[in-house]
């Protein structure tokens, strides 16, 4: 298109919209949740029943938790980048790396290697975590999604629920269905006080891993050749590949970065939570697809801001909008505010917040 | 031109982002008339189509059809209505046979069949249907497909699906027929029984037209009506004979200032009538 | 000259071939051996005293990869017979080697099926080098045979398959074959034929391997007289009338334990229909379906239980009867499915997947907290659902609800094929096929959609109402997203859009880790695989719909014709 199609329109009468009653139900749906979060969230600072050191406190563990799911999101924003298919997967690749994880910490604790030389031990527990993400992620991509590459429809989705299954059941086979809790490391306890305020060390620790992992891949992604294909084969896949991409390579390359990403974040899930268990996967797996798509599936900074925003959300979310409401034992209905983000999103807003561009592609 | 308007947009336009589609499309299409629009790739042709059908919401102006204004229905109100249309790439329900194809296509005229009358197994849904199955017969037979019914969509050749994809859009009873590329992909003598096939639906069944088309030989031949977009701009509208002297119209398709494509498509011109089909049936 | 490059070429050609048939081999015994179930399938005879499980398996996968290595591909279309003793012996050889292994390290820390009794089992016994070669010279042979097998004509194959599977089945499930056969005195009389008291005879899997030929070669004898399209017209309908017999009479016989398992099935069937019209013909992938399960089973114990979380205990409602807290049950689902439905009406292919599946856990969430529990009882749930009555009789034992589900599931599938066939059935294919189009011919999609989450939470909460006052109680944790997908996973293995499907699909998906109790915890295994390998092997599943059905794998992937239009 030359530019002298790109000049505005005439002013003139807008085409209207017809609403229906579906509208009207879609428009109540928002507005009954925005009443309930903003009704909780007044009615909780009215009652001032937590202290400003309680929710710095919250704040503190959702941006932890948020660098996990963004970590996460990243591995579905780039396999959706390229393939246009959620690896649902992609959660239980992480728990893989978690286990790994979780078998060289238990070996360099027991060794006290853990104890005298804590940095090598800890780069040790994230080399295995991810390489054993990486492999297990590349290893997937080949057998159960390759085949269908091409194939539209929910083949490929349904595929990979199956290997979902397949990756949890096979850790609980070989590994036991028992939770494992992961060895403390000696400043796992340890506590900054920033202004009066306690900041837990491995909260900056998890958080500083992830956006520096975050960063790499940035630059990953934009400044080297590989990185560019990437770019090129999600734009475009047919061109890209008549301009001489090999497409595999960069789908291989892809699942590989994403597989990473999950080892890193599967070793800080589990210094959060300090334990490994066959099913952790699947949970922060679906809500981290949430932060993909709420931050625009397809773009990196997306996927990192989808995810800090979803973490601060859930762990800030139970006591902020349903403790006011004088809802008791609001901490169990965490998961459901996450799921309600999640479900909101793809609703209200499948293009995500940055995601304009990407969503008309797909319309 | 006789008759009544029955199609009119006024002033419609489509907006992608920054990029405009379409800009302020007036447009009157005669009942009765076979009206065609032309234009270089990426005129908006096809956008305007979807727009005209509510496919897509136009993001300005006012369609009218019939005197009903139909911008902002549902697409499913607008075939309501009585207009129909076939696409550019055909996108017939590929895993039904020819006859389930042009039965979904009476879904808005069987509105005996409920669905719990079939569950109830009632008479009046059983004659619906069995009358339904007929006149699904009788129009497979109308546009050559006779026989053909039980046949899957996707086992046709390419131009029984042209056909097919036609019977279908029949089906729903249509005062307005709008055909996007009818003849694309056809060889010179397929070419001609179609511009046939959509004379003989104007004649016998009274139906107006409106086509988008490349082939500018078969356009200037069929039309009452000739419209030409360029870049979402409309630059022509009128007897095909005028069309063909208006300056623009030529600047456009040869003109130095036009775009790559439209000397693309101003070469396919000259070809038109002597290229072989591009794509084979396979 | 073409002959010669190939004489170069083929003998490596045919060695990589062998070398990947046998690892590949000895990678999938040493996955299973390693996930704990090789262990676990020794616990079960298949010939008593001869044969276990676990070695049947270990056989059949060496015989497999004899099989395999002989299959011509398009680089090399006679493979040579020695491929085949090859694989067997790399796999028999790499087995071995791992066996080595687990004896001579302790993996048991971090692997917790690796033990040494592991070791012995893999090796059949055999140990040092006299015993792995024995092992490695075994397995080539065992691969030899499935090579045999493998170059047999088509129509031996087709005899020899079916006789071999019956064996197994009837060394398998021997212990249900046994009650049945003891239920009747004619049965009983033959039963000391095939069975001893611990399994299935060598002499007994001689009679049934026979019998099972003879009756494979019956069609075979029988094809000719009937006419082409009569015999495939009557054939089809062989397969359903055998289940249905099979429904009918196996739960009387089999006792108490099969009644249950076949109630359960048949719950997955009721469930397994409703899903397939979502799924199988209007395209609506949902993984939120459990939660119209627990709308049906919660209505059903909030109105009929003698329990304070009853409506009768705190409202003005009276206590209701089963038969009237079932329509209304099932009417609630189907309000849950058109108030689960209209939010993601406009939620699209993989989004609708996880949205819906976003839903079904958002209500599990809420049913399971403290802060619904005063209405729904949270994690405790609602006990003491009285068993349905008709006059004196109670639906007290599991055969008796075993037929009331049955009934239900007949007019279920009465209620399925009709809709199938009607204006809204087409409605909703066609909604599949092409949304956009779909709609421009006419079809609402907010009405088709919202029926088709209708109907299929109709049929959900009917099997949920039943299977509240199957267990007397209600718990959350009967709700997980599993059972969703499990019911995926019936449906997708038996054939998308295939009532007969559907009820294979259950006595395969949800029967079989019923009966072989002991891998129960291998179900989710078993769905994982089974799901991956009827994507890629078989997309139609295993009874596929008629053929315009198809819907999962495009035509383009299958290599239908589709002509190409200008761009």
């Amino acid at each position: 298109m030359s530019d002298t199609s790109l000049t505005t329109l005439p002013p003139g009468a807008s085409a209207r919209k017809r609403i229906n009653g579906i509208d009207v139900f879609m428009w109540a749906l928002r507005c009954a949740v925005a009443a309930i979060a903003i009704f909780g969230a007044v009615a909780t600072l009215l009652q001032g029943r937590y202290s400003l050191a309680q929710w710095f406190d919250f704040a503190m563990f959702g941006l932890t938790l948020g660098s996990v799911y963004a970590l996460i999101a990243l591995g579905y924003t780039m396999v959706y980048g390229v393939l246009r298919m959620i690896n649902f997967a992609h959660g239980d690749i992480t728990m893989t790396g978690a286990f790994a994880g979780y078998f060289v910490a238990s070996g360099v604790s027991r060794n006290g290697l853990l104890a005298t030389h804590p940095v090598l031990a800890i780069v040790a527990i994230f080399a295995v975590a991810m390489a054993t993400c990486i492999a297990v992620a590349l290893a997937t991509e080949r057998f159960a999604y390759r085949p269908f590459r091409n194939s539209p429809g929910q083949a490929p989705l349904i595929c990979a629920i199956g290997v979902s299954f397949v990756l949890e059941q096979t850790v609980r086979g070989m590994f036991g269905s028992g939770v494992k809790s992961y060895p403390l490391t000696t400043w796992h306890d340890a506590v900054i006080n920033v202004a009066g305020l306690r900041v837990p060390v491995v909260n900056l620790f998890v958080m500083g891993c992830a956006i520096s992992a975050m960063v790499i891949l940035y630059l990953i992604v934009h400044r080297t050749r590989m990185g560019m294909a990437m770019r090129a084969v999600s734009e475009d896949k047919a061109a890209a590949a008549l301009m001489g991409v090999d497409v595999d390579r960069v789908v291989v390359f892809a699942f590989a970065l994403g597989g990473a990403m999950a080892g890193v974040a599967s070793v800080c899930y589990a210094l959060i939570y300090q334990q490994v268990h066959f099913f952790m996967g699947f949970a922060p797996g679906i809500k981290a697809f949430g932060a993909a798509v709420l931050g625009g599936i397809g773009s990196i900074p997306g996927a990192m801001i989808g995810g800090m925003f979803l973490g601060l959300i859930e762990a800030v979310g139970p006591a902020l909008f349903l403790d006011g409401l004088g809802i008791t034992a609001p901490y169990q209905l965490r998961d459901a505010i996450g799921f309600l983000v999640l479900l909101m999103v793809l609703i209200f807003r499948p293009q995500g917040l940055f995601g304009e561009a990407m969503a008309k592609k797909r319309a | 031109m006789t008759g009544n308007v029955v199609l009119r947009a006024v002033g419609m336009g489509k907006r992608f982002g920054g990029l405009v589609a379409i800009k302020a499309l007036d447009l009157e299409v005669h009942e009765r008339a076979i009206c065609s629009i032309i234009g270089p790739n990426g005129a908006g042709k096809t956008t305007a189509f979807n727009c005209l059908t509510q496919l897509i919401s136009p993001s300005n102006g006012q369609v009218y059809f019939s005197g009903t204004r139909i911008d902002g229905m549902l697409p499913d109100m607008v075939v309501a209505t009585g207009i129909s249309r076939t696409y550019q790439t055909i996108r017939l329900f590929r895993n039904m046979t020819a006859r389930e194809n042009v039965l979904v296509g009476m879904h808005l005229h069987l509105k005996h069949s409920s669905w719990w009358g079939s569950l109830l197994n009632l008479r009046s849904n059983r004659e619906a249907e069995l009358q339904a199955a007929l006149e699904a017969d009788r129009l497979l037979g109308f546009v050559g497909l006779a026989g053909k019914g039980h046949m899957v969509a996707d086992h046709l050749s390419y131009g029984e699906q042209r056909r097919l994809e036609i019977a279908r859009a029949l089906a729903t009873r249509p005062r307005l027929l709008m055909l996007d590329e009818p003849v694309a992909g056809m060889n010179p003598s397929e070419t001609a029984e179609m511009a046939v096939f959509i004379r003989r639906l104007r004649d016998e069944l009274g139906i107006t037209i409106l086509l988008i088309e490349h082939q500018i030989k078969m356009v200037m031949e069929l039309s009452d009506q000739v419209v030409v977009l360029d870049h979402g701009v409309k630059i022509a509208d009128g007897i095909p004979a005028e069309v063909q002297r208006n300056p623009d119209v030529i600047k456009a398709y040869l003109g130095s200032g036009g775009s790559r494509g439209a000397k693309r498509v101003a070469t396919g011109i000259q070809q038109a009538a002597v290229s072989p089909a591009r794509e084979s049936q396979s | 000259m073409s002959m010669r490059q190939d004489d170069g070429k083929t003998p490596s050609l045919q060695l990589r071939r062998g070398l990947t048939a046998g690892a590949a081999a000895a990678l999938i015994a040493i996955y299973l051996s390693s996930v704990g179930l090789i262990a676990m399938m020794n616990a079960r005879p298949v010939i008593a005293n001869a044969l276990t499980l676990a070695q049947m398996t270990l056989l059949t996968i060496v015989f497999l990869a004899g099989a395999l290595s002989q299959r011509p591909s398009p680089q090399d279309r006679t493979p040579a017979f020695w491929t085949a003793p090859l694989a067997g012996a790399v796999a028999g050889l790499l087995v071995a080697g791992f066996a080595g292994v687990i004896l001579s390290v302790n993996l048991r820390p971090v692997f917790i099926a690796l033990v040494p009794p592991l070791a012995r089992l893999l090796t059949f016994g055999q140990s040092g080098v006299d015993g792995t070669a024995i092992l490695v010279a075994g397995s080539a042979l065992v691969a030899s045979a499935g090579a045999f097998y493998q170059r047999l004509p088509d129509k031996v194959r087709r005899l020899l398959f079916p006789a071999a599977l019956s064996v197994l089945l009837c060394g398998m499930f021997q212990e249900f074959i046994q009650v049945i056969l003891q239920s009747n005195a004619l049965f009983r009389w033959l039963a000391p034929w095939f069975y001893g008291w611990d399994g299935l005879t060598a002499t007994g899997a001689l009679i049934v391997f026979a019998v099972a030929l003879a009756a494979a070669a019956l069609p075979l004898v029988y094809r000719k007289p009937a006419g082409a399209g009569d015999v495939s017209s009557w054939r089809r309908f062989v397969p359903a009338l055998f289940i249905l017999l099979l429904l009918l009479l196996v739960p009387i016989a089999g006792g108490p334990y099969i009644a249950q398992v076949f109630l359960l099935i048949g719950l997955y069937v009721l469930m397994g229909m409703g899903l397939n019209l979502e799924l199988g013909l209007a395209g609506l992938l949902d993984l939120g379906f459990v939660a119209f399960f627990a709308t049906g089973a919660y209505i059903t114990a909030i109105l009929t239980a003698d329990s304070p979380l009853a409506l009768a205990h705190y409202t003005a409602i009276p206590s209701l009867s089963f038969w009237l807290a079932m329509p209304i049950a099932v009417l609630g689902a189907v309000l849950m499915g058109i108030l689960f439905g209209i939010p993601v009406l406009g939620v699209k292919g993989d989004y609708l997947a996880v949205a819906t599946l976003g839903l079904g856990e958002i209500v599990r969430i809420v049913v399971q907290s403290d802060a619904a529990a005063p209405l729904l009882g949270g994690a405790q749930g609602i006990l003491q659902i009285p068993k349905p009555q008709v006059g004196g009789f109670q639906f007290g034992s599991a055969v008796s609800l075993f037929y009331l589900t049955l009934a239900a599931a007949l007019f279920a599938a009465y209620c399925a094929w009709r809709l199938e066939r009607s204006r809204l059935g087409r409605a909703w294919i066609a909604l599949r096929e092409d949304e956009d189009v779909a709609q421009a011919m006419g079809i609402n999609l907010v009405q088709s959609k919202l029926l088709a989450y209708a109907f299929g939470a109709a049929f959900a909460g009917l099997a949920g109402s039943i299977f509240a006052v199957m267990v007397n109680s209600v718990f959350p944790s009967s709700f997980q997203l599993l059972m969703s997908i499990n019911v995926l996973a019936l449906i997708v293995v038996g054939g998308l859009g295939s009532l007969s499907g559907v009820v294979l699909g259950a006595l395969v998906l949800i029967g079989l880790p019923e009966a072989l109790r002991e891998f129960g915890e291998f179900r989710y295994l078993f769905y994982g695989l089974a799901l991956i390998l009827t994507m890629r092997l078989m997309p139609e599943g295993l009874l596929p719909a008629s053929r315009r059905r198809r819907r999962l794998v495009s035509p383009i992937a299958v290599g239908g014709s589709t002509p190409v239009a200008r761009p």
